[in-house]
């Protein structure tokens, strides 16, 4: 058997296999399938993880107009979500949660950070073995995602939100907070609520963290410069008054 | 749309981006796998998994523009694995075959349906496969697979000479026992009939 008989043989075989092709169905649901795994990966790590009846309500802020990416980002926030260590102040071993530890020795690195903070709300950030970006808050609720998703939202609107998230899941308390991102050059921001009353929270690295009651409902997030100045503003009614009254638990 | 775009639309959340991604991973998997294993249900099995991999990672890759020979490089991790877990064993060789059918009188048409190719292929060792079936199914340059598989491209050549030389030698082991002549050197048609084709 010669050189050239064993070449047609391979190069018949090879076009019989470039005419193998997934179906739509095997393609989506290796799709679906990645991206459950992906949120698995960080569920999975968590302890009481208690999720989307009361906890994690992504509440998309739509903005005005859409901005490169690049001009958008806080640059600690940016430099995390370019692959440099996260913002914020280093958690010590003793105040590093279980299940970050057990991301980091995955990962192989040890970098986790407290992003932001109010009080016993925090935010904290660290880097999965995939390579997403993961974000704790508080103690009940945790996400992982590449970069790029983030980085999209912001390019999109000038706030994402994160929550409300109650104090204690799983009971009847009626204490949270709200997580979310924000453009850069926003320095704080602002709940109003229809009382006249508001809460401010300063927007560390990019980031906030808003201790709330999960009775009232804010009508409107206002993203305010460092000396004051409105930048952005969205109307929150409807929206939080649908996801708080979706959370909302009736007293015995 | 080139490719770059698609991964990046792809990692913004885009899902006609991932369906495309995830595509191309698991189309090229299953063909690598195919071509060396011969067995459709690892073939799906590589294919599949290769998708899910790469979207698990897409976030990982720094280049977009590097997508495809990242990809391949997902790929052949794939069919390294898969070729492990079926273990060299699961190939009966032909001449085995022949002697364990000799008498029967469907003798000949059984041989003749089997696929000498897969058994030689068993023979190589993994990065001579992987060599093998980025030439043959992707069509790529020495060049090309030497970026896949992080090597020089003299090694590329070289890898793929010591291929042919051991696919010879099965080959004409196979014929001084009778069993694989010259009308059998080629690809059984429809030897992946069982595989979903698309029209």
């Amino acid at each position: 058997m010669n050189e050239s008989t064993i070449e047609r043989a391979l190069v018949q075989r090879g076009a019989s296999a470039r005419d193998l092709s997934p179906t739509p169905a095997q393609v989506s649901a290796a799709v679906t399938s990645a991206r459950r795994e992906r949120r698995r990966s960080a569920g999975s790590l968590r302890r009481g993880w208690r999720a989307p009846a009361l906890g994690l309500a992504a509440l998309l802020v739509a903005g005005t107009g859409a901005l490169a990416a690049t001009n958008v980002l806080n640059p600690d926030l940016g430099s995390f979500l370019g692959g440099g260590s996260p913002p914020g102040r280093p958690l010590t071993a003793a105040e590093t949660p279980g299940w970050i530890k057990q991301a980091q020795r995955a990962a192989g690195h040890a970098d986790a950070a407290l992003v932001a903070s109010a009080g016993s709300h925090r935010l904290i950030a660290y880097r999965d073995s995939a390579g997403n970006v993961c974000f704790d808050y508080d103690e009940s609720v945790a996400e992982c995602d590449p970069p790029a998703y983030l980085v999209g939202q912001l390019a999109k609107q000038p706030f994402v939100l994160r929550g409300p998230i109650r104090d204690h899941p799983g009971t009847a308390d009626t204490h949270g907070s709200l997580f979310g991102f924000v453009r850069d050059g926003i320095a704080t921001v602002r709940l109003d609520y229809p009382d006249g009353r508001s809460l401010r929270a300063p927007a560390a690295n990019g980031t906030f963290v808003v201790p709330i009651a999960l009775g009232d409902h804010p009508t409107q997030l206002v993203g305010l410069t460092a000396d004051g100045k409105e930048t952005s503003s969205h109307d929150l009614s409807q929206l939080v008054a649908d996801e708080l009254a979706a959370i909302r638990v009736t007293q015995p | 749309m080139d490719v770059a775009r698609r991964v990046r639309s792809a990692r913004s959340g885009d899902r006609a981006a991932q369906e495309w991604v995830a595509r191309r991973v698991y189309e090229t998997g299953m063909r690598l796998a195919a071509f060396s294993l011969g067995d459709r249900d690892l073939a799906q099995d590589v294919g599949q998994e290769a998708a899910i991999r790469a979207m698990r990672s897409l976030g990982r890759l720094r280049d977009p523009q590097r997508f495809d020979a990242w990809s391949y490089r997902i790929c052949v991790g794939e069919l390294r694995r898969a070729a492990k877990r079926r273990g060299r064993h699961a190939w009966q060789p032909l001449d085995q075959a022949a002697a364990e059918h000799r008498d029967e009188p469907r003798h000949a048409e059984l041989l003749a349906e089997r696929d000498w190719l897969v058994p030689a292929l068993a023979k190589l060792t993994e990065r001579q496969r992987a060599v093998v079936a980025l030439r043959y199914v992707q069509g790529l340059g020495d060049a090309e697979i030497a970026t896949v598989i992080q090597a020089r491209r003299g090694t590329v050549r070289s890898l793929l000479s010591r291929a042919m030389a051991t696919l010879r030698e099965e080959a004409e082991g196979l014929e001084r026992t009778g069993v694989a002549g010259q009308d059998q050197v080629k690809t059984r048609p429809g030897f992946m009939s069982g595989m979903e084709v698309p029209q």
